[in-house]
């Protein structure tokens, strides 16, 4: 690994600061399971490693006004594991859940996961589902992006150089909002998506749809929304001819590439049958729910 | 414990092997493994040094180091501690070989820099057996003869007690699910989960 200078930021404030000073030779370290591995064969060089501190608002995990907080230092194992989570947001616990390996989990954080923007990364598609909001904070200002305009291509977003993330809110939409996910790999754990599929469908008492979201990750440059298909869905009672309209309009969202993990052929293949089978499990859920 | 095992006249293995570690021949046939990790040894002297103040808590003793902030926590283990339980493989985060424990959590040790650890309480296999008594662990890895070569099994030994932490009874799947960060190229697995689920019930009275 290179020679780097280090800074440990006690508090929002100086990171801030830091971010601020070294702007493009400066990078922030969180879990640093991406970063570390980065340096280590060379693919980054910062001049300068600025440690995000393990204090308010990063490790922030609570629910406030509807609206779930996640600061960006909070670890995977953390949301795989975390009650709040699990009842609240239970897509994003399993995508977290099925990152990596437990090793990895206790380091890997929500932060890096989405600054690292590969578009295998698995929380991804379900922080779309979710309507994730980024706050993203430098001196003296503080915007929000909603997770769906973040994302510009591998490795590449719209966080400027002297940006923070500092957390992620989610608003919880309710037991009516039915969600699924599945990670498609060739290993059970340790492995890289071929293709992940997050579900999310928002049901009236009558079984229509009136909202849905459909994310898909490792099928495009960056992970991304099915919008095509989601407006299918909107208003309609769904049927099995509807469905796979839907699926197949998922399909063509997607624009997969050939590599060691799977080839175009075959992403774009199970992008179809995935979001078939999801939609048909929420749905049957969210009716299942309905009758309680 | 802490410091490397005296081969005679107070050189330790290791700063035998650093003394002669030039002929990475003879480091692979005193070891019988890839000469690289003591090779490596050399390569990770820092040439410009902006060194930190790192104060490692490791095994319940506080070591107070200078480190290059590149430095990672399996390199200060080995090459400033000399706790060379946690081995690099794949340095890669992939193989699990150096999987310590941080606050009670497994991590792989190659993926986190020594000064990110400052502050937390780390534990490896060198701080498991007591008062020359094995770790239940350690004895079931024995008792059921859960490896060939080792050089998997530090790693292998502290997942299986980051679980068994968390939970003191795991299923035969738990135990599988617990270890998939950690390879062993031996093929040993089925061993591995005997052991686990052997000290389990040890560690709970139950056998």
């Amino acid at each position: 690994m290179h020679s780097f200078d280090y800074r440990a930021p006690k508090d929002l404030e100086e990171t801030l600061e830091e971010a601020a000073h070294w702007g493009e030779k400066g990078r922030l370290l969180a879990g640093g399971t991406d970063l570390i591995l980065f340096m280590e064969r060379g693919r980054l060089r910062p001049e300068v490693v600025i440690e995000v501190p393990r204090t308010e608002p990063f490790t922030t995990l609570e629910e406030t006004n509807g609206m779930i907080r996640i600061g960006a230092r909070v670890t995977m194992g953390q949301l795989e594991h975390s009650p709040l989570i699990r009842e609240k947001l239970p897509v994003l616990s399993q995508a977290a859940g099925e990152v990596g390996s437990v090793q990895i989990r206790n380091l890997a954080t929500i932060g890096g996961n989405i600054v690292t923007a590969s578009p295998a990364g698995d929380t991804l598609p379900a922080l779309l589902v979710l309507d994730a909001q980024l706050m993203l904070q430098k001196k003296g200002s503080l915007r929000t992006v909603p997770i769906d305009q973040f994302f510009l291509g591998p490795g590449q977003t719209v966080r400027e150089p002297d940006e923070v993330l500092t957390e992620v809110r989610v608003p919880v939409k309710g037991d009516r909002f039915v969600t699924q996910f599945y990670k498609l790999a060739v290993r059970s754990y340790m492995d890289i998506a071929i293709v992940d599929v997050a579900i999310g469908v928002y049901t009236n008492g009558d079984g229509a749809v009136e909202d849905a979201r459909i994310a898909l990750g490792s099928v495009a440059p960056t992970p991304i929304r099915a919008r095509e298909a989601e407006e299918r869905l909107k208003g309609q009672v769904p049927t099995e001819t509807l469905i796979d309209e839907v699926a197949l309009l998922a399909q063509k969202a997607s624009s997969p590439i050939t590599d060691q993990r799977g080839s175009a052929e075959y992403r774009w293949l199970m992008v179809y049958r995935l979001t078939k089978r999801l939609l048909t499990n929420a749905l049957l859920n969210s009716s299942a729910s309905g009758h309680r | 414990m802490g410091k490397g095992r005296k081969v005679s006249g107070g050189v330790t293995r290791r700063s035998f092997l650093k003394v002669a570690g030039s002929g990475a021949a003879l480091t692979e046939v005193l070891t019988g493994c890839r000469p690289s990790a003591e090779v490596a040894v050399a390569e990770e002297q820092p040439q410009v040094a902006t060194k930190v103040s790192v104060t490692l808590r490791v095994n319940g003793k506080s070591h107070r180091l200078q480190l290059e902030p590149r430095v990672t926590l399996l390199n200060a283990l080995r090459h400033h501690l000399h706790l060379t339980g946690a081995k690099p493989v794949c340095d890669r985060g992939e193989c699990g070989a150096c999987t310590v424990l941080m606050d009670g959590k497994p991590i792989y040790s190659c993926m986190l820099l020594a000064v990110d650890a400052d502050g937390h309480e780390i534990t490896t296999v060198e701080g498991l057996a007591q008062d020359g008594r094995l770790h239940p662990l350690q004895a079931a890895f024995v008792e059921k003869d859960a490896l060939q070569c080792g050089f998997c099994t530090p790693g292998f030994i502290m997942a299986a007690l980051g679980l068994l932490r968390e939970n003191k009874n795991p299923t035969l799947e738990q135990v599988r699910a617990a270890l998939s960060g950690n390879i062993c190229r031996c093929g040993v697995y089925t061993r591995i989960f005997e052991a686990v689920l052997e000290a389990a019930k040890k560690m709970q009275g139950r056998a």
